[in-house]
């Protein structure tokens, strides 16, 4: 029997992916708290959602080709777990919770991801929408002031327009410093509970109101009543 | 004696369906016989902006606007080898404040009457091409086929700009080239199929066989329900649901020509 290789996790043929799919691109990268105080059912609740956003975004041909997802986990350390691929390749993970909430770093993690895959979307001649950084956390930074620097990336790049930053906050969040990193034009939101299912149904229907939005046309987001508070 | 031939449509995308909106896009067509120089076709089209409530008025009047002002300027002693940036200048900031003239009217901002514009003048000596925002004018040379100007989007693919635009008269490209036998003009419905994003070309097998059957069809009313059907196809709709519009143009330059 052959022995088999083992799929490499660094993209091997950068491009390829632009070939086979020419569509523009709608860039989201989730930026997930897994510290140790998710442990249980906000964890639990956690993969549940991460589940049901692949599955909503399947139902729908023109997001699935379009919507690019990356996610980034901040638990004891930061981890980017999947780098951007299709909702069509998404495969969603199963997260564990551990350790401290290193959010600064896993911010600027985020946003030089954005940077990067901006710049391959212009190298292979991809045009794109926007990207999004969707920050779940139910805690609040433990690795020292690096979150200032963060927040100033955030609010810079939220200000021109390189990317859009979402909070969403789990009970239990800090919400002084979180209010500080996120952008005050995009106020934080509190998550009803562990809803977040109904959560990654929003992003789901978002973002494929965002990658079939039209030049001059305003986004308009689905309500948040049935997940936030 | 030079002849054009021509077969266009403008289809409702399906969101604008699913959402009770009108279609954005309009289109006009003007054949002038100028004081000064051979039959010149006038092509417009324009793309009105998806958020702005009056933008199906907006395309209609700029498309309207333009076709007029280019076909007073040849039927009244205006040689099409004369026109230069300042008068695409004049036009636009005409246009503009023809809208601003509607929108006050219906008490609303310019802004809801929001459009691209496209306007591609075409003689038997030269061409000209004016251009502001998205969309795309492609014409054949010699076997293949060029996009006249890349569609002028923002960073984002959900953002251009409008002849409504403050900056409108500074922002619009603009080029004379030789004349071409061969002229497509389409809006941004139709860009991710009729484009080649990665080499920033028109893709020519998607126009050289429409350019080829409207040649070889009897008349292109023949075309012009087959044409309907296609731009209403899965193979289309499953791409884009924005309103399309696709202009196609073609001329025989023969002296025998058939009518």
């Amino acid at each position: 029997m052959a022995e088999q290789i083992p799929y490499p996790t660094t993209d091997p043929f950068p491009g390829q992916k632009f070939a086979d799919n020419p569509e523009p691109r709608c860039p989201c990268v989730l930026l997930l708290d897994t510290s140790g105080s998710m442990s249980g059912a906000p964890i639990a609740a956690l993969n549940a959602g991460l589940a049901t956003f692949r599955d909503e975004l399947s139902a729908d041909s023109l997001a699935m080709k379009r919507v690019e997802i990356a996610i980034v986990t901040f638990g004891g350390r930061v981890t980017p777990v999947s780098s951007f691929s299709t909702a069509e390749h998404f495969q969603p993970p199963t997260l564990h919770s551990e350790g401290d909430t290193p959010m600064g770093e896993a911010i600027e993690v985020a946003i030089d991801m954005v940077e990067m895959e901006k710049h391959k979307y212009k190298t292979h001649g991809i045009t794109y929408f926007r990207p999004w950084i969707f920050m779940i956390t139910d805690g609040g930074p433990t690795d020292g002031d690096r979150w200032k620097t963060a927040a100033q990336r955030v609010r810079d790049g939220d200000m021109r327009k390189s990317f859009a930053f979402f909070c969403i906050a789990v009970e239990g969040a800090n919400m002084d410093v979180l209010a500080q990193i996120t952008p005050t034009d995009r106020p934080i939101k509190i998550l009803d509970g562990c809803k977040f299912r109904e959560l990654f149904k929003w992003l789901s229907a978002s973002q494929a109101r965002v990658s079939r939005s039209t030049p001059g046309a305003k986004v308009d987001l689905p309500d948040t009543g049935g997940w936030s508070v | 004696m030079s002849m054009w031939r021509l077969l266009h449509d403008s289809i409702t995308g399906e969101s604008h369906v699913r959402d009770g909106i009108p279609c954005q896009d309009a289109f006009q067509v003007a054949n002038v016989s100028p004081i000064v120089g051979n039959s010149t076709l006038v092509l417009v089209c324009a793309d009105g902006a998806g958020s702005a409530s009056l933008s199906h008025l907006g395309s209609r009047i700029a498309c309207d606007t333009a076709c007029n002002l280019a076909q007073n300027f040849l039927e009244h002693g205006g040689d099409i080898n004369s026109i230069t940036r300042e008068h695409a200048i004049e036009w636009i900031a005409t246009i503009r404040a023809k809208l601003q003239d509607v929108a006050s009217g219906q008490h609303v901002a310019v802004r809801e009457l929001a459009s691209t514009l496209l306007v591609s003048i075409l003689g038997n000596t030269s061409s000209v091409f004016i251009q502001l925002g998205d969309g795309a004018f492609v014409v054949q040379e010699q076997g293949t086929c060029k996009v006249v100007f890349w569609p002028q989007n923002g960073e984002y693919a959900n953002t251009t700009f409008f002849v409504t635009d403050e900056d409108a008269t500074d922002r619009f490209a603009f080029a004379i080239k030789p004349p071409f036998d061969e002229v497509a003009v389409l809006t941004d419905g139709l860009q991710s199929l009729a484009l080649d994003f990665a080499r920033q070309e028109a893709y020519s097998p998607f126009f050289l066989p429409m350019f080829d059957a409207l040649r070889a069809a009897s008349s292109s009313e023949d075309l012009a329900k087959p044409f309907r059907d296609w731009l209403l196809s899965p193979q289309i709709t499953q791409r884009t649901d924005d309103d399309k519009t696709l202009m196609l143009a073609v001329r025989n330059s023969l002296t025998s020509a058939d009518g």
